[in-house]
């Protein structure tokens, strides 16, 4: 979206029609992660081997990040990480591939995933401590600075989801932006009447530099991913964690 | 310039993508996968308990064959102790009696010597007796110079000895 309103356009091979491009590749990221685990789960063997290994590895590692992040009742969150972690790892190296796009790229996308995990960080802390014993938290110990407190709390929930939001929107459009200039570069530099040497140098700094933003973007996308699903295992398990377990 | 606005569309429907991508995630294999992997943690967590189970157990019954050697050995070294005396015992009999039987042995030996030198000593005495009768019968029947009494002494004595 920002590459094409900085006059860059990327080539996207799949585009459904009347459907916006960030919500078709989000689906072909959800149809990925759900078709591998389909596959993997074919024939479920007691000494894993092929994609059953890799799923069990990706299922085994978030929980037992949930369960570094939130303690014993890590696990029982499982579905939601381990949906919120792939979905956005899929998601950001679908940038990568040339003909499709991150829809982390799209800040709607970003947000209806910040704001999932903001509504569930306070269902569940409500669900678990009750309406009253959860918004008690908001008010802090000293009671004559409750009002405080309370406008503080309040401001500090609701960054959250726009700093979620916005820390991985920003990285993967930086990723994705520098992919489509390289790329845009490759065809100007092509075009450009210059010296054939200095062309000759240009188009291969162009084209070497362009596994290397990849490579980068790969390890962008898993750190993001990361960062974005470990926030979450701290926002709900801080909610849903009584004081005394603090 | 980046465009920050939110598309309430987009954020609608990737709200319900995720949300049905989560239930179908659940529904397609981390369910399954879920059951699986607490049944293997099962399975290895029995498994380990049960190696540790028989490890004590093959210890204990360790213990009680080292026990059962042990006693196995004081036993074999009292029955070799009791058999070595035993056999001492019986060699020191087999020697008394090989003592006292020697000593019988010699004692009825030298009671029969003793009975054959009296025997001979009587039979020496007799033909002695008998001898100088003899001579008493030549010497009386003739009267002979002194060198024929000795001539006749000889020949008696040879006689004798032939005897």
């Amino acid at each position: 979206m920002a590459a094409e309103a900085e006059g860059l356009k990327e080539i996207i091979f799949i585009q459904l029609p009347g459907i916006p491009e960030a919500v078709t590749m989000s689906w072909i990221a959800m149809g990925i992660i759900i078709v591998t685990g389909f596959l993997g789960s074919f024939s479920i063997k007691r000494a894993p081997r092929g994609i059953q290994n890799m799923v069990e590895f990706g299922i085994d590692w978030v929980t037992e990040k949930t369960r570094e992040f939130m303690g014993e009742n890590g696990p029982r969150f499982l579905p939601l990480f381990l949906t919120l972690f792939l979905f956005i790892f899929v998601s950001n190296l679908l940038g990568l591939i040339p003909g499709f796009k991150s829809p982390t790229s799209n800040i709607s996308v970003n947000l209806a995933l910040a704001l999932i995990v903001f509504f569930s960080t306070h269902y569940f802390g409500i669900k678990e401590k009750g309406v009253l014993g959860y918004f008690k938290h908001f008010m802090g110990p000293p009671y004559w600075l409750a009002p405080l407190f309370f406008v503080i709390h309040t401001i500090g929930e609701l960054v959250r989801p726009v700093s979620l939001t916005l820390r991985l929107f920003f990285n993967i459009l930086a990723k994705e932006v520098l992919l489509t200039l390289l790329a845009t570069l490759f065809f100007v530099f092509l075009m450009l009447e210059m010296p054939k040497v200095i062309q000759a140098l240009l188009l291969a700094g162009d084209f070497l530099l362009r596994p290397a933003i990849i490579l980068l973007g790969a390890l962008v996308s898993f750190i993001q991913a990361l960062v974005f699903t470990v926030l979450s295992m701290i926002y709900i398990g801080s909610a849903i964690t009584h004081e005394e377990e603090h | 310039m980046i465009n920050l606005n939110v598309d309430l569309g987009i954020l609608a429907i990737q709200v319900i993508t995720f949300l049905l991508g989560m239930i179908l995630i659940w529904q397609v294999f981390l369910k399954k996968f879920s059951k699986k992997l607490a049944e293997r943690s099962d399975y290895i967590k029995n498994t380990l308990e049960s190696v540790a189970r028989q490890k004590i157990e093959v210890e204990a019954l360790k213990a009680d064959f080292q026990k059962q050697l042990e006693t196995i050995d004081k036993r074999y070294q009292e029955k070799i102790r009791e058999a070595t005396k035993e056999a001492m015992d019986i060699k020191n009999d087999i020697v008394l009696q090989a003592r006292e039987e020697s000593k019988s042995l010699l004692e009825k030996t030298g009671e029969k010597l003793e009975i054959e030198k009296e025997k001979m000593l009587k039979e020496m005495r007799i033909e002695v007796t008998n001898l100088a009768l003899a001579i008493a019968e030549k010497v009386l029947k003739e009267n002979i110079d002194k060198n024929r009494q000795e001539k006749i002494v000889e020949e008696l004595l040879k006689e004798f000895e032939k005897k």
